[in-house]
């Protein structure tokens, strides 16, 4: 205890001298700029001049006051308490780093416990459509949710539409690739069912030695597939979600063009739009008038 | 030893005969692509008469003995370009009509631009067909003209017809939906439940490149892939690659459609069916189809896939026309105008419709025909 009483006492005296050492140090200095000021203001040098002499003359000042009241007695004793506590600071943010993180990682593990419960043996045959629908409902989850969080400060609306743009298009990208995939599925099946006819063909001893045979045959039950494909509810559905997806991204990639546009003064679709709109309603009264 | 049921040796033959073949094909492809290349379309001469905003008139003015004495007037859609009735001499629509002394108008929709997003079917229908359909009476000091539409220029001329029959003599519409709750055509399904106001508020005008992108998915199998292993195996064949080269041109000549004309053609007619049940309004009148009362003659094409036969028959009977023909030719949307046969059935038809009854009035005509309202299809006309 005396010695801990004795090292805090000999940590004080070093600031304290320290202090009174810097402040020794800057007296010269400080009159060394009180007598530049004195003969800059003679030779009547040009304001610009004096004002950066006085900005230099002020800081040193400031810095010899900070000093001054550093070195004092009360001051060292209040610094070196705050010293004292750093552990305990560090210790408290430290743990609820942790336990943020150790959250976290109990929440990612029931997220991906979820994901294999709903995934059953007839989504696992058709994997590719799983994993683009696992995905959307992951991203709408999981990661869309951050783009939402609320923004602050003037830079706020910019940011949030910088945002939008940014989950519009992952969404659109996403109902991009669910339509493609519907789009590619007669392809997979057109060449499945040519293998299992030449299969048979080849049993049969009816194998055709010209290639554009098969390649007829490939294109008739591609054909087929399409047509079949076309006319189910959920390739319109796929194609109806991936326009309403389309319409989201460009209306939120416009809204952030239009800002740029304003900036550079440029008018913008919308502007456009709004004299098209009142130049054809001028016209067609126009019209009628004339006709009357 | 097992005997192989694969002719392995023939395959491996055949493979490299068509290796050697590709070879000299690409060769004199080579030739072909490189050289001089007829391509042009529309060539017919003519002279624009009339222009209002983007849309022209022209005019082809028939040298032979007039067979028709009223002119013509056809009528295209807004989709793709009217380029297509003048394809190319041999396969031109218009030629046709003027070697048979057919005096010709046809409407250049034009490219709609941004300003032209809030033009709608009443605009195109009792604007712009109505003033040219009044320039074309005046110029040729007639109260009446004959008008023929093609497609979706078909429906505004029937639209047109519907809301002033005073001004149209014999009206013909080829491939023409009119009746559009079917379920034969992709179109047609596809439109049902489309969010087309989202799609128009997106987009404005609705680009071309968009719509041209729907009318390959009709059949991508054979539009997007057939269609060019063919031009592959023919590159060598200088007609064929001219043919093929026109053929490109003009359907990816694709203007944008304005878009209100779009969302309404869609939300009237393809999802709630309006106009073949006379419940259409077009600048709050009532398109009322017993007010059609002219000739009409109503032609499509059997395998038609974008207009199916179905969307196109129920038209004669919903009229107010007395004297109707159907005619459903054994060919597709746009082989009635391009194939080299029906160069030979369609418009002969259409010319020799028109040249009955410019000659004699209706009820002549009527007394002398006996029945007025008659189907004909290809197959019997043979």
């Amino acid at each position: 205890m005396s010695d801990k009483s004795e090292t805090t006492q000999d940590q004080s005296n070093s600031s304290m001298d320290w202090g009174n050492m810097s402040n020794e140090y800057m007296a010269p200095f400080l009159k060394t700029w009180e007598n530049f000021l004195q003969q800059a203001d003679e030779k009547k040098q040009s304001s610009a001049n004096g004002k950066l002499a006085e900005s230099l003359l002020s800081s040193t000042k400031m810095w010899q006051i900070m000093m001054g009241a550093m070195s004092g007695p009360e001051a060292v004793a209040r610094f070196q308490k705050a010293t004292e506590m750093t552990p305990d600071i560090i210790l408290g943010f430290a743990q609820t780093c942790l336990q943020g993180f150790t959250r976290l990682q109990i929440q990612a593990s029931e997220w991906i416990q979820k994901r294999g419960a709903s995934l059953s043996e007839a989504d696992v045959m058709e994997l590719d459509k799983e994993l683009l629908k696992n995905w959307t409902e992951t991203y709408e989850e999981e990661f869309s949710r951050y783009l939402k969080i609320p923004q602050l400060g003037l830079g706020r609306l910019y940011q949030e539409k910088a945002n939008d743009f940014t989950d519009k298009m992952n969404l659109f990208q996403l109902e991009l690739s669910k339509f493609l995939n519907m789009l590619y599925l007669p392809v997979e099946k057109s060449l499945k069912s040519l293998q299992e006819q030449m299969a048979e063909m080849a049993e049969e001893g009816l194998i055709d030695e010209k290639s554009k045979t098969y390649y007829n045959l490939w294109i008739k039950l591609l054909e087929g597939h399409y047509m079949e494909l076309f006319k189910q509810t959920e390739y319109t559905e796929t194609m109806n979600k991936t326009l309403l997806a389309l319409h989201a991204f460009m209306d939120a990639k416009q809204a952030v063009i239009n800002d740029f546009l304003k900036q550079l003064n440029v008018p913008t679709y919308q502007e456009m739009d709004e004299l098209s709109k009142e130049v054809y309603l001028l016209k067609k009264r126009l019209r009628t008038l004339e006709r009357k | 030893m097992v005997n192989s049921k694969i002719p392995v040796d023939l395959i491996l033959k055949n493979l490299a005969e068509e290796a050697d073949s590709a070879q000299k094909r690409m060769g004199k492809a080579a030739d072909v692509l490189l050289g001089e290349l007829s391509a042009d379309i529309a060539t017919t001469p003519y002279e624009t008469v009339y222009q209002q905003d983007r849309v022209k008139l022209k005019y082809y003015k028939s040298q032979t003995k007039k067979k028709v004495q009223t002119p013509l007037l056809l009528i295209y859609a807004l989709i793709n370009r009217e380029t297509m009735l003048d394809l190319q001499p041999g396969k031109s629509v218009v030629e046709n009509f003027l070697k048979q002394g057919v005096d010709v108008y046809m409407i250049d929709w034009g490219y709609p631009t941004r300003k032209d997003r809030y033009l709608g079917i009443d605009d195109h229908v009792n604007v712009y067909i109505n003033d040219i359909v009044d320039f074309i009476r005046e110029e040729n000091k007639i109260p009446k003209i004959n008008i023929m539409g093609i497609c979706m220029g078909g429906a505004f001329s029937v639209m047109f017809a519907a809301l002033h029959p005073e001004k149209v003599q014999n009206l013909v519409t080829t491939v023409t939906p009119t009746n559009f709750d079917i379920d034969t055509g992709l179109l047609n399904i596809w439109t049902r439940d489309m969010p087309v106001d989202q799609i128009t508020d997106t987009f404005g005008n609705i680009p071309g490149d968009f719509m041209n992108f729907g009318f390959l998915l009709l059949n991508p199998a054979r539009l997007m892939l057939d269609k060019y292993v063919g031009f592959y195996e023919n590159m060598d064949d200088k007609v064929f690659v001219e043919n093929f080269l026109r053929m490109e041109k003009w359907i990816f000549d694709s203007p944008d459609v304005p878009g209100e004309t779009f969302r309404e053609f869609i939300k009237y007619c393809y999802q709630q069916n309006l106009l073949i049940q006379s419940k259409m309004e077009l600048g709050g009148t009532r398109v009322d189809l017993k007010k059609l009362t002219m000739p009409l003659l109503n032609i499509y094409g059997k395998f038609d896939h974008l207009v199916p036969p179905e969307a196109c028959e129920l038209l004669t009977d919903a009229v107010g026309s007395e004297d109707t023909e159907d005619v459903c030719l054994k060919t597709g949307h746009i082989g009635i105008y391009v194939s080299a046969r029906c160069q030979k059935e369609f418009t002969p038809k259409i010319i020799q419709w028109l040249a009955d009854r410019d000659r004699q009035p209706v009820k002549r005509r009527r007394a002398a025909a006996g029945s007025t309202k008659s189907r004909v299809s290809a197959t019997s006309r043979k």
